[in-house]
């Protein structure tokens, strides 16, 4: 029996068909069936991927799919306004993340994540590694952190960053009550138990190191900045994330010094408008774009997003500010606000610490991955590359961020179950 | 154990969520406290894309002749200009080199950004409707400007016509002017052309005014009551004002005349000395002073040398015409000067500034500005050239009629000066300036500019006792007020006046 929030699915699936007429109307002046096709395959992924976990997680939260897959509509509509090649792309990868979704599923249990928290581990270093050395650069975005094969590009880091997020969650609640506990004082604040930390301290120091070396900023804030709020959670210790946030501020400035990319990262974060021309170039033009979007918007198709670089990737945020005004990008952050509240709620009703903290850090990744490019682009952060989860184009960022929705689903299943 | 997990989940989801309020404000902020200066910044590439593509409004005179019109080309809208004369009126819209003038002050207007209801407005910026271009209407009549073209003929100079009750500018013309429809192309060359046709001298150009300038002395003269006007005096020989010797040469068919015959027929001597004697107000009336024979030595000579003369009075009224400050209008106007901040007055320089010359430097609307002074009763227009903007039935009026920014003098003083310019015309210098049938008002000027030639002027009203029309007109080294810059201002009064 359908019940009233599945009717919420119609949201996505008529947002992403008038996106789709719209541009249809203002590029081509004709409507006809293949305009609908995405919308049409969409709608059937949807049900699918909707009647499936209605099947096998039936007491999972009805409200986190809609709102994943009105971001991911808005997300296709954009990529098809801003590079109408690559939005029938972006509508497979759309169905490749529901399936993907649909696959958590068959997972024995949640608690078998936990089981096998060193090998996921082991394999997120493996695939890093992997990725130095066997990593393209296909869109000569200046890093090379994609696996080609055939057509298809992959971005590991997507993958990387799930697996830590599992393996953090079980590596936490194992030793939880020792983080807590233990730990010598000076004066007020208490120091971690570095014996107990080093596990992730060393493999996210290595992921962090992996990083920089491939240049690559915005997934080593985003890996620092969910240890942090997943260390907060198992341990309630405030001077951790105090401490960690004062070793990301001090470790920022190190690499300011010594990496010319980071430098300049920092100097335009500063004052983008004096290299206006060259390095604040992007940076500019988003903030022009967000301004000449004002409150409602140019209308879809009616502003100039063509300015901004990367703008279907890491910018569509200003896109969607330009054609959809502040009322859309309000909307947007709404919907993660949803989302990241869903997220967490899940995680309040858990009852296992082991699924806890697995829905807390997946809230968080998806969270923190929007809050750092949103900043950035709002030039209230230094700018750091990385995708708006489920809004850019990019299949590996589609589908890891539906994994997590998948994750999230059987969480919160299990626990109204159990 | 739970329970502790809970809170911190709590809190951390609050921080979380906090973090996304930041960014709600941050949207808020660029795009609604800064998206009017961002979104209009000339850097902002849409501001460009959007002018190359979007209609502008026509600039029409205050007949509707359309002065300034924009048509489509598959490059974009392309301007052009009905007039190349119209040029230092209008300004230009170039993409290459900018606004200049009225296309710039009022471009914002003429694109239609700035819709006329505040209500339209309002939707404007809601849902960036695309803006509805203005048509610019302005003071200027399309007929009195070909007139002021034609009248000035081959000459380089400038003619500046007033309507002296409301301000409204009725032409301003500048020659040399270029082509603004191939602004373009020529502004490169035009710029190093050593006939300088960029140069707007009916506003910026600084001149010796001559003889004119006597309006100015004669105001102060009369405003203070410093002359019998019934008591004539004798002008026959030349006086030594220090090493400088001022004539009657000008009046010297009249060597028996009264301060308005001085006027009209351009007596150096008579306000050269008038010039002097405004330090000494107890010497009033000065009609002795200023006879060939005075009643005793000159107070400003070696034997009256305790008291020096003064400029004070003189810059006191040049000052009320306008001179010396900044005078409000659509285009920059340079300040006009009695002389140099440095110079310390001496008798000598005085003297030659009571008649125009000395370091006096005008723009041509400071000139015709006098004359509408004295044609308004002592009130010296504020002068306009934007009547209103236009769209469709909509209109917002851009300057009120009939304000005034100064008053030069009294009422009687004006209509005392009045005569004296109608004498000029009727009986003086500016007989070319006369009309069959209508009472003209006028003074012409020779400005010695050092060269050996002279720049010939004009300035006047018409009909004197209801004037309609104030102009100055200034030829350049065409040689005295009365042949060549008088007749042309009767053509462009004419065409004022409508008088055929």
């Amino acid at each position: 029996m359908p019940s009233a929030t599945d009717l919420l699915l119609l949201c996505p699936v008529a947002l992403l068909a008038i996106g789709l007429v719209l541009l249809a109307l203002v590029r081509r002046q004709i409507v006809d069936w293949q305009t609908l096709t995405g919308a049409v395959l969409f709608a059937g992924g949807l049900l699918a991927a909707a009647v499936w976990s209605r099947w096998r997680l039936p007491r999972a939260d009805p409200l986190l799919l809609p709102i994943a897959a009105t971001l991911a509509a808005v997300g296709q509509t954009m990529t098809s306004r801003l590079v109408p090649g690559l939005g029938p792309r972006q509508g497979i990868w759309v169905l490749i993340g529901l399936g993907a979704m649909t696959l958590v599923g068959l997972l024995p249990a949640i608690g078998w994540l936990r089981r096998y928290r060193y090998t996921w581990a082991t394999l997120a270093i493996f695939l890093q590694i992997l990725t130095l050395a066997l990593g393209r650069d296909p869109n000569g975005s200046g890093a090379a952190l994609w696996f080609v094969i055939g057509p298809v590009s992959v971005q590991p880091m997507e993958i990387v960053k799930l697996l830590l997020v599992v393996f953090l969650a079980a590596y936490l609640e194992e030793y939880r009550e020792l983080l807590t506990m233990a730990g010598r004082r000076v004066g007020r604040v208490h120091l971690p138990p570095l014996p107990y930390l080093a596990p992730i301290l060393v493999m996210i120091g290595v992921a962090l190191l992996l990083f920089w070396l491939q240049k690559d900023l915005g997934p080593a804030l985003l890996f620092s900045t969910v240890l942090l709020a997943m260390l907060y959670v198992a341990s309630g210790r405030a001077s951790y994330v105090v401490m960690g946030l004062v070793l990301l501020v001090l470790g920022g400035a190190l690499a300011s010094r010594v990496f010319d990319h980071v430098h300049t990262r920092v100097v335009t974060w500063f004052d983008p408008w004096s290299t206006r021309d060259s390095l604040g170039y992007q940076l500019v033009q988003a903030l022009y774009a967000f301004a000449s979007g004002g409150v409602f918007g140019a209308g879809l198709d009616m502003g100039s997003p063509r300015y901004i670089p990367a703008v279907h990737t890491d910018f569509v945020i200003a896109a969607i500010g330009e054609e959809l005004g502040l009322v859309g990008t309000l909307a947007i952050v709404s919907l993660f606000v949803l989302l990241v509240q869903r997220g967490f709620v899940i995680a309040l009703s858990a009852r296992s610490a082991f699924s806890a903290l697995l829905a807390a850090g997946l809230s968080s990744v998806v969270a923190l991955q929007a809050l750092i490019i949103l900043a950035g682009t709002l030039e209230l952060i230094p700018l750091t590359g990385i995708t708006l989860p489920f809004v850019s184009y990019g299949g590996s960022s589609v589908v890891a961020n539906f994994l997590i929705v998948g994750l999230l689903l059987r969480i919160s299943h299990e626990e109204a179950s159990a | 154990m739970l329970d502790d997990l809970r809170a911190n989940l709590r809190r951390t989801a609050v921080v979380l969520l906090a973090c996304f309020g930041v960014i709600a404000v941050a949207l808020g902020y660029w795009q609604v406290w800064r998206a009017p200066d961002l979104g209009q910044d000339p850097a902002n590439p849409r501001v460009a894309d959007e002018r190359l593509s979007q209609p502008r409004g026509r600039i029409l005179d205050r007949n509707g002749q359309v002065l300034a019109d924009s048509e489509s080309t598959a490059q974009g809208t392309r301007r052009q200009y009905a007039e190349a004369s119209l040029v230092h009126t209008l300004g230009f819209h170039s993409e290459r080199f900018g606004d200049t003038n009225l296309e710039a002050a009022y471009d914002a207007e003429l694109r239609g950004e700035r819709s006329l209801s505040p209500l339209d407005r309002l939707a404007q910026q809601l849902f960036h409707r695309s803006p509805a271009p203005n048509d610019l209407v302005l003071s200027i009549d399309k007929r009195i400007h070909d007139a002021a073209v034609e009248a000035l003929g081959k000459s380089d100079g400038a003619v500046v016509a007033i309507d002296p009750r409301s301000g409204a500018v009725l032409a301003l013309v500048s020659r040399p002017f270029f082509d603004p429809n191939a602004a373009d192309e020529q502004l490169a060359k035009m710029q190093s052309d050593p006939a300088q046709p960029l140069f707007n001298r009916a506003v910026q150009a600084l001149y010796v005014p001559g003889s004119t300038f006597k309006t100015v002395t004669a105001t102060a003269a009369l405003d203070t009551n410093l002359v019998d006007l019934n008591k004539p005096f004798l002008c026959t020989t030349a006086i030594k004002v220090g090493n400088y010797s001022v004539d009657c040469k000008n009046s010297q068919h009249i060597p028996r005349l009264t301060y308005k015959q001085a006027y009209a027929w351009s007596s150096n001597r008579v306000f050269g000395l008038t010039g002097l004697l405004l330090g000494f107000p107890k010497l009033a009336p000065i009609n002795g002073w200023l006879d060939d024979k005075p009643p005793g030595p000159y107070p400003w000579t070696e034997a009256g040398a305790s008291v020096r003369p003064s400029g004070d009075v003189l810059i006191d009224y040049a000052r009320r015409y306008g001179l010396e400050r900044s005078i409000p209008f659509d285009l920059p106007v340079a300040s006009s000067q009695v002389k140099r901040p440095s110079t310390e007055w001496t008798p000598e320089l005085l003297v030659q500034t009571a008649f125009g010359q000395g370091e006096v430097q005008v723009t041509p609307m400071q000139m015709a500005l006098i004359a509408a002074t004295v044609a308004n009763g002592g009130r010296v227009p504020t002068p306009y050239l934007a009547a209103e903007l236009r769209n469709g039935s909509a209109s917002r009026q851009l300057h009120e009629p009939g304000q005034f920014f100064s008053i030069a003098g009294s009422g009687d003083t004006a209509r005392t000066l009045r005569d004296f310019m109608v004498e000029g015309v009727d009986n003086g210098y500016a007989a070319r300036a006369a009309i069959p049938g209508i009472k003209v008002a006028g003074k012409t000027g020779t400005a010695e500019v050092g060269d050996g030639t002279s720049h010939s002027w004009f300035i006047g009203f018409a009909p004197a006792d209801d004037p309609r029309v104030a102009v100055a007109v200034i030829m350049e080294h065409q040689g005295s007020g009365s042949d060549f810059a008088t007749p042309a201002a009767q053509r462009v009064m004419r065409a004022a006046l409508a008088v055929q």
